[in-house]
């Protein structure tokens, strides 16, 4: 699976962060990379909450679920 | 594992004293969203805001806008970095700056994210939006 960020910047100056894709605590190692290449660029960071997915929410973005059954297309179900 | 967080932001010109602003990658970002702002609205950036009385402001950078032609102006603390904006609200432009320094950060927030995913080698992707009439900049990256 792809490691994949997902950025959303509102109109009030918050920011909020999606991590998908990742194994263990790369997703944080990652978070902390890119806050300090933004703090070069002039952005600061205040966190304001960060919640670690739950194992049925990765599996899902994995494209499996938690009977093990693999979804996608062109996948025939029985 | 993954994870969804959520940050304030604040922006804080990195490593500016006795630096021309020029030179500062950070700043040259800033102008960037200055420039953006302007374009979208039909203005210009320059370098000086007057106030309602016609007195003039000298800044780092300025932007002038058909709805606000006094002007809304960017200092940065020689000192700390820290980055100000200035204008004159007086006859009832409060809401009117306010909106557009709000457009400046979303939209400087916007530039950095993008070229920091870019140096982590990421492929990235930007869509404007907007969610319940209020303006989301969406980045999509992907390595």
């Amino acid at each position: 699976m792809p490691k994949r960020v997902v950025v959303t910047v509102n109109d009030r100056g918050e920011i909020r962060t999606d991590f998908v894709g990742f194994q263990g605590d790369e997703c944080l190692d990652e978070a902390e990379r890119l806050s300090a290449i933004l703090k070069n660029l002039g952005l600061r960071l205040g966190v304001q909450e960060i919640r670690r997915k739950s194992p049925a929410e990765t599996e899902r973005e994995a494209g499996t679920d938690e009977t093990g059954e693999e979804r996608g297309i062109g996948t025939a179900r029985r | 594992m993954s994870h969804v967080a959520s940050y304030r932001t604040e922006i804080k010109i990195p490593q500016v004293a006795g630096m021309n602003l020029e030179d500062n990658e950070a700043w040259r970002l800033l102008r960037s969203a200055l420039e953006a702002v302007a374009a979208a609205h039909g203005g210009q950036v320059v370098e000086v805001i007057t106030d309602s009385e016609g007195r003039r402001v000298r800044c780092d950078a300025a932007i002038v806008v058909p709805e606000f032609r006094r002007g809304l102006g960017v200092k940065v603390d020689q000192n700390t970095g820290q980055v100000k904006f200035l204008y004159d609200t007086w006859g009832g432009f409060a809401h009117t700056a306010k909106e557009l320094s709000a457009e400046v950060v979303q939209n400087f927030t916007a530039l950095a994210v993008t070229r920091a995913l870019q140096e982590m080698n990421y492929e990235v992707d930007l869509d404007e939006v907007k969610v319940d009439d209020r303006r989301e900049v969406w980045i999509r990256a992907e390595l």
